[in-house]
């Protein structure tokens, strides 16, 4: 999956009104939380096969960051 | 602009008498298959002229979701509120159900309202505009009645989706649902028209059957800042049918 494609879909889970970019951090994302880092988790198992440690989907700082569960 | 609420089922019943009591305050997205019907409906509303048709059937629930979708972006919308009203209701027992017909119900009945929500609760169609839903449910997931469990199964889908969604979209938006009775609709007459029925829910109407006009004055409320703190709840009104032994 590249960066764009990544983005495509990160935005649909997020479901934000603007558009982000690698660069955007989470704590600045009020869409960021809980449940949407579940939605998070499944989509990785679901594009990996593995499933994320939650403790380690905590640690993301920013879109890239979340991007690496699954380059 | 102001926001619109979104109606489906507008064409005709409970919908129609909706819509004709919130046209009195908002603009409407009239929901229906049946352009004149909806424009009988849209002749009875207030302000005729600020109301406004999405002509869909919701049997083809599948295109649901990008056809409003592509209905809001095209025609710069925004919708603050959803009553879902459309619902089709047949009497069935276990032995003689057809599983496509029960598949059609639910599509309907349930089914659509889900997919309606999506599309109102995607940010980059509908921002945060959707303060308000109103699901049409019944008495019916409340009282067993012979032939009616399928039906009953549908509503009691909405129901528990209802409060789910309550959850889920707090604080933003606040999701009810509203249970009635029998109410005086043609469907509902020409069950009545039956003796035996007639005197069987007559001892349990306590208030006797309601009108489509009762059903659409909770929905007033219920869409109004009356409600603000009023979410995930079932609203019954059945002449106390429900709680008559």
């Amino acid at each position: 999956m590249n960066e764009k494609e990544f983005l495509e879909e990160i935005e649909e889970i997020l479901n934000v009104e603007e558009s982000v970019t690698m660069e955007t951090e989470l704590d600045n994302l009020e869409e960021w939380d809980s449940l949407v880092a579940l939605m998070f988790q499944s989509f990785v198992f679901k594009k990996t096969g593995k499933a994320p440690n939650p403790a380690d989907v905590g640690q993301a700082k920013n879109i890239k960051d979340l991007y690496e569960f699954v380059k | 602009m102001e926001n619109y609420v979104l109606i489906t089922g507008a064409s005709s019943g409970i919908g129609r008498d909706i819509a004709v009591t919130l046209s009195k305050t908002y603009p409407l997205i009239l929901g229906g298959r049946n352009v004149e019907r909806l424009e009988e409906t849209r002749a009875m509303c207030t302000d005729s002229d600020k109301h406004i048709f999405w002509n869909y059937d919701l049997a083809d629930v599948e295109n649901i979701y990008d056809n409003l979708t592509a209905f809001i972006k095209n025609n710069e919308l925004k919708v603050g509120g959803f009553v879902h009203s459309a619902g089709i209701w047949f009497v069935t027992t276990l032995n003689l159900v057809k599983l496509n017909d029960v598949q059609k119900m639910m599509n309907i009945n349930f089914l659509s309202a889900v997919e309606i929500l999506r599309s109102l609760v995607k940010r980059k169609t509908n921002a945060k505009n959707l303060k308000d839903v109103i699901l049409v449910s019944s008495i019916a997931p409340f009282k067993s009645a012979k032939g009616e469990a399928f039906y009953a199964a549908s509503k009691a889908a909405i129901n528990v989706f209802a409060r789910a969604m309550a959850d889920e979209l707090a604080p933003n938006t606040r999701v009810n649902t509203i249970n009635p009775g029998i109410i005086h609709t043609p469907m509902m007459d020409n069950l009545l028209r039956d003796n035996e029925q007639f005197e069987k829910h007559k001892r349990t109407y306590l208030l006797g059957f309601g009108e489509t006009e009762d059903v659409a004055n909770m929905a007033e409320f219920l869409m109004s800042d009356k409600a603000r703190r009023i979410t995930g709840q079932h609203f019954v009104v059945d002449g106390g049918a429900t709680i008559a032994i």
